[in-house]
């Protein structure tokens, strides 16, 4: 069963054109600008969905019609069978939203009394919200912290809670918009394991990320959205697998340093700084190139890698 | 009947929120009281030295004028803590994103948006010793009021709340167009002043005004003149509570509208 049916998504703005005071008024020159020119796919419920793109590329302005915030200019949405935009209170019970960028939580106040009124909002019998904050906030390592006013609390801390106090409701649907921007990698790591955790008891996931080790770790189905068009939908493995004869071999080089030119006429060249190369080269022939430029060049260090997800996002990003 | 009881229950978590956010900082609290204070005690000296001077102004002996100074500060501490700050964050939360945060919530997400404004330990707080100041200065007995002409006069002093609301979400409106209305709502502040003016000594236009303008003047000026029968009653009252009425369709019109045209902002 489907949980998101998006099809044929448009979402259109318009602004003034003829920027100047008065004549701007009699004569306005509309300009229309597509954020999301066509877009259509399903996500199945209890799927863990990576929804990528470059900065302005439609994903958030696709994520908030999924979440009913702004409604289409075209199109057909369906949300757990709901017409999102209706803002139908059941189906604002059966979702959850984080942004990394948006405080959801009361800053003068502890976490535990904003949960409190999240409590009242959503409904939720006084024992379950108390085993749930008690299940939630061991899980994420805050359980101390909950009395503490959020300002004074470290962005990690802030983030985790906050992710707390989106799901508190049990939704089914959690759309995920940079929830671990700008925190540290021990903070990171615990939010992707919180996500797999929800990913595994059930819950659709639609993560929106820049940083990819959250896709590779969460998510098992990779959307791309590039000038409001998707560019890419398929699962994880697949999109690897495009990828899988290409090895990068990164060699740092001990006394001289070949030329550009040199090493392209080995493979491709990814970066050339310093002493330090990374060529990407056919994954049956990495030995023997690496063997032909060390006999010319010797090598200090050798290091033979799978090509990063963040260089097949940005291969996919740059395709028209 | 569940659906009520979930109202109130939902209000009253969303008030103690507000109130323990408030008293989260407790010195900044106490000396917004206490220059409100002054603030109430300074005019009321300045009204002793005014009235020593001359018996009656525009109509008014000293009492019927404390009387429309009370009316007067309960519908400032009504607009300004119910209505202005409510509408002051709510030009904030478009501005910062936080509104979506709002929208996502499954309750009436306007009145939500309201009681979530409201300051309501600062209200009580700060209202309570200027209203029972003013209430202990007034001589009760020798004001000319009917029951009758204090009915018209709650209708009025009512319906200049709603009409207050309407102007002060119109002039927060631009924020979910333009993605600012902080100065367009300041203004409403500067011109609370007006509502100590006597209404019907004010020039013609100066009344229309005051439907759509500065609906300060009829929750203090009309409705306390309605009360101590110094006006035609059944003609500003009938005025007043038509364009209420309109006003009340207008802002749920505007309310669906900003809706509609909510771009959120950019993450």
């Amino acid at each position: 069963m489907s949980a998101i049916e998006a099809h044929n998504l448009r979402k259109t703005y318009r602004s003034r054109g003829n920027k100047k005071v008065l004549s701007g008024l009699f004569k306005p020159d509309w300009q229309y600008k597509h954020a999301v020119e066509d877009v259509s796919f399903t996500i199945k419920r209890g799927e863990a969905v990576a929804f990528l793109g470059p900065n302005g590329a439609g994903k958030t302005t696709t994520t908030k019609m999924l979440t009913g915030l702004i409604y289409p200019s075209a199109g057909d949405l369906h949300v757990l069978g709901y017409t999102p935009f209706d803002r139908n209170y059941e189906f604002l019970r059966r979702i959850g939203l984080v942004m990394g960028n948006r405080a959801g939580l009361n800053w003068d106040l502890s976490a535990r009394q904003s949960f409190e009124l999240l409590q009242k909002i959503y409904d939720i019998p006084r024992r379950v919200f108390a085993a749930r904050v008690k299940e939630l906030t061991e899980l994420l390592a805050v359980k101390d912290m909950l009395d503490t006013q959020v300002r004074r609390l470290s962005l990690g801390e802030r983030m985790k809670l906050e992710l707390i106090g989106a799901i508190l409701h049990d939704p089914e649907i959690l759309f995920l918009d940079e929830p671990t921007i700008g925190l540290d990698i021990a903070s990171k790591n615990s939010v992707r394991e919180f996500m797999r955790y929800l990913h595994k008891k059930g819950k659709t996931l639609l993560l929106t990320s820049h940083d990819m080790n959250d896709i590779a770790e969460v998510c098992e189905r990779v959307i791309v959205i590039n000038h409001g068009l998707i560019m890419y939908d398929n699962s994880m493995q697949t999109l690897n697998k495009q990828y899988a004869d290409i090895r990068y071999a990164r060699m740092e080089f001990s006394d001289k340093t070949p030329t550009r030119e040199f090493l392209q006429k080995h493979g491709k060249v990814v970066s050339l700084v310093n002493n330090t190369a990374v060529l990407g080269v056919n994954k049956a022939q990495t030995m023997r190139v690496a063997s032909a430029i060390a006999d010319k060049f010797p090598l200090q260090d050798i290091t033979i890698e799978q090509v990063p997800l963040e260089v097949i996002i940005s291969d996919l990003y740059s395709r028209k | 009947m569940s659906n009520v009881l979930r109202g109130f229950s939902l209000a009253f978590a969303a008030f103690r929120e507000q109130a323990r956010a408030e008293k989260a900082h407790i010195g900044n609290f106490w000396f917004g009281v206490l220059s409100k204070l002054i603030y109430n005690t300074m005019f009321l000296l300045f009204i002793d030295q005014l009235y020593a001077r001359v018996g009656h102004f525009a109509g008014y002996s000293k009492n019927d004028f404390l009387f429309l100074y009370l009316t007067s500060q309960l519908g400032f501490y009504i607009c300004y803590y119910g209505i202005f700050f409510p509408m002051q964050r709510l030009v904030q939360i478009v501005r910062n994103g936080n509104f979506d945060l709002l929208l996502l919530k499954p309750v009436p997400h306007r009145s939500f948006m309201y009681i979530q404004g409201m300051q309501p330990y600062d209200l009580i707080f700060t209202a309570a010793p200027s209203v029972a100041i003013l209430a202990f200065l007034i001589n009760w007995g020798t004001l000319q009021i009917t029951l009758g002409s204090l009915l018209l006069g709650l209708v009025v002093w009512t319906s200049g709340i709603v009409i207050c609301n309407t102007i002060v979400f119109v002039l927060a409106l631009p924020v979910f167009k333009t993605g600012d209305a902080t100065d367009t709502l300041s203004t409403f502040y500067s011109i609370s002043s007006i509502g100590q003016m006597p209404y019907s000594h004010l020039p013609g236009f100066l009344k229309i005004a005051a439907l759509v303008v500065f609906p300060q003047i009829i929750i203090a000026g009309a409705a306390s003149e309605v009360m101590l029968m110094k006006a035609d009653m059944i003609g500003v009252t009938t005025l007043i509570a038509t364009v209420a009425v309109v006003s009340i369709f207008a802002v749920n019109l505007l309310w669906r509208y900003a809706l509609r045209n909510y771009t959120s902002v950019s993450s």
